[in-house]
């Protein structure tokens, strides 16, 4: 009877070298604290900062594949704050003048969900809470990393929506080379904002969740918050704005702080930094380096006859999508078979490994072999699932196949004894099969057996009917 | 204009001070001295003056993105009241437990 109304804030990690406003590494994921600083990014007085340009250019890239429109003209700004994760007191971010503004993104069903604006700011550092002390530790490796952040309009209708969105999103940063958008390593980081009605009603308070770093805490944030907030005003209650936080534990949110202003952020225009525009020149050469984006792949895919569940599946994951591509490459075959292959025995052993299929050791090149074995007849179906699990550590099917002598058995001569000799030893299941032809399969099952699945089943079925005079079914 | 009381007590909330009554006092004379003088930049007439926020015209001064090298952890820390582990040591800044 309560309908949520959601919008979201990303926050992505670009994939830069360098920080966005000093020389310091982007990226210390794993590091010791406090090893990838300097005086800029520490706030030391006299350091000025500087802008990294491919940081702007990947922002610029980003906007556009959301469909964004980017002005002429784009400044940094300062939103001051006093907290121990920032060293300066203050964030450089962007206010008036973000990079992109008013893009969408399609969803899968078709609905869109609009974007307000996708700015470039740098991130602050870490704190870690010692849980016996009275203190708390700083790492710094963090501050000063460039971010982008992007703003939905309150466009989302519910929890699963949240998160089919958040996954287009990583797809696209992914695709683009913009950030690696994995939540794991805090790379992709989303606020919610939610806030319930009646139908029909205007808009209700808003509560804010800040700081999930997966996909399902998104979803199960939203789910908690729609039932409280449901809760308190069928009780004749009333939401209070705040920001609240989740706790991955206890499965709840718990109240953070209540809402600051954002008048007490007293932004200002950055003094330290010169203005940016951005002319149809660089827009253009933006466009013509940008690669191709998910959408544009699944497209591709359902083209070369894909079924469309197969190319949304490899489309919308950068790492599988770029092994489809290089594998079929390598193979020229007939790209369902390969996409089944992937989608089926390849994420299937990685799911029962629990690892992603970067983390495994399959070579694109290898799995395009192996699906050439098949198609040529030189190993069976099986004998190619039998053997995946080396291939998903490295070894290649070519010379597994010659090693171990797995090359099907083709030779009709050498097929026909074994039948003969089948046929001979089950005088029983013989004289059933009159009656019940698919009693054949019984002898089928017992060739096999005796040529260790080397036989190629559809030349013992052949033999089989010819020798017991049946007909050939398909 | 002049700042009340309750606003000296919510800029104190943002910047995080503390501050005996006496301080409050001091620094709320120098904020009204400070607006005081914002009041007279005020009575200017500004009409069709654009906002300038940078004194000089440049723009698209950027840096290539490429690494150097900055401070070891002993020389980030060396300048910490307190470090411990190689983190900066600050008050606490969350209740838990
Ligand atoms: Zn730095």
């Amino acid at each position: 009877m309560f309908e949520p109304v959601i919008g979201l804030e990303i926050h992505l990690a670009m994939k830069t070298r360098t920080k966005m406003f000093c020389a310091c590494p982007a990226d210390s994921f794993g590091q010791d604290p406090n090893v990838s600083t300097c005086p800029v990014c520490l706030g030391l007085p006299g350091s000025l900062p500087t802008i990294n340009q491919e940081a702007i250019e990947k922002a610029i890239m980003f906007s556009l594949a959301l469909n964004c429109q980017v002005p002429e003209f784009t400044q940094f700004h300062r939103k001051n704050y006093f907290y121990p994760d920032a060293p300066k007191n203050y964030q450089i971010s962007q206010y008036d003048r973000p990079v992109g503004e008013h893009g969408y993104v399609e969803l899968p069903g078709g609905r869109r969900i609009d974007i307000t604006r996708c700015h470039v700011e740098e991130d602050a550092g870490k704190l870690v809470h010692p849980s016996y002390a009275d203190h708390s530790l700083v790492d710094l490796n963090r501050a000063g990393a460039p971010l982008i952040e992007m703003v939905t309009e309150p466009d989302i209708r519910d929890p699963q929506e949240a998160r089919e969105f958040l996954g287009r999103v990583r797809a696209i940063a992914q695709a683009l080379g913009v950030s690696d958008a994995n939540p794991e390593e805090g790379k992709m980081r989303a606020d919610v904002n939610i806030s319930v009605r009646r139908a029909g009603e205007p808009f209700g308070t808003k509560v804010e969740v800040k700081n999930l770093n997966s996909f399902k805490s998104v979803q199960r944030a939203l789910e908690y918050e729609i039932k409280r907030q449901s809760h308190i005003l069928e009780d004749g209650g009333s939401i209070q704005q705040c920001t609240m936080g989740w706790d991955e534990g206890g499965q709840k949110t718990v109240l953070q702080r209540l809402k600051e202003g954002e008048a007490d952020y007293r932004y200002f225009p950055e003094p330290d930094l010169p203005t940016m525009r951005i002319s149809q020149k660089w827009l253009k050469r933006v466009r013509e380096i940008t690669p191709e984006l998910p959408d544009a792949k699944f497209e591709r895919y359902v083209a070369l006859g894909l079924r469309e569940y197969d190319a949304g599946l490899i489309a919308y994951d950068v790492a599988l999508s770029k092994f489809f591509d290089r594998s079929l490459a390598s193979y020229q075959g007939k790209s369902q078979h390969l996409a089944n292959w992937l989608n089926g025995d390849v994420t299937g052993w990685l799911n029962s490994q629990e690892i992603k299929l970067s983390a495994s050791r399959l070579e694109p090149e290898h799995l395009a072999a192996l699906l050439k074995l098949i198609d040529s007849g030189t190993i069976s179906g099986k004998t190619a699932k039998d053997i995946l699990p080396e291939l998903m550590q490295g070894a290649n099917p070519d010379v597994l196949i010659e090693e171990r002598s797995l090359k099907q058995i083709t030779d009709s001569n050498a097929i026909e004894k074994m039948v003969d000799g089948i046929i001979a030893q089950n005088p029983v299941i013989v004289a059933q099969i009159a009656a019940n032809p698919k009693a054949v399969n019984a002898l089928l099952g017992q060739v096999m057996r005796e040529s260790k699945g080397k036989a190629k089943p559809e030349l013992v079925r052949e033999l089989l009917a010819q020798k017991l005079g049946l007909e050939q079914s398909a | 204009m002049s700042i009340s009381d309750q606003g000296m007590e919510h800029l104190k909330t943002l910047a995080r001070l503390k501050l005996g009554d006496e301080e409050t006092q001091a620094l709320k004379d120098d904020l009204n001295k400070i607006l005081a003088y914002f009041e007279q930049i005020r009575d200017l007439d500004t009409e069709g003056v654009e906002e300038l926020a940078r004194p000089i015209d440049s723009f698209n001064v950027f840096r290539e993105d490429i690494l150097e090298q900055g401070l070891t952890q002993q020389e980030a820390l060396a300048l910490a009241t307190e470090a411990e582990e190689g983190f900066f040591k600050v008050p606490r800044t969350i209740d838990t437990d």
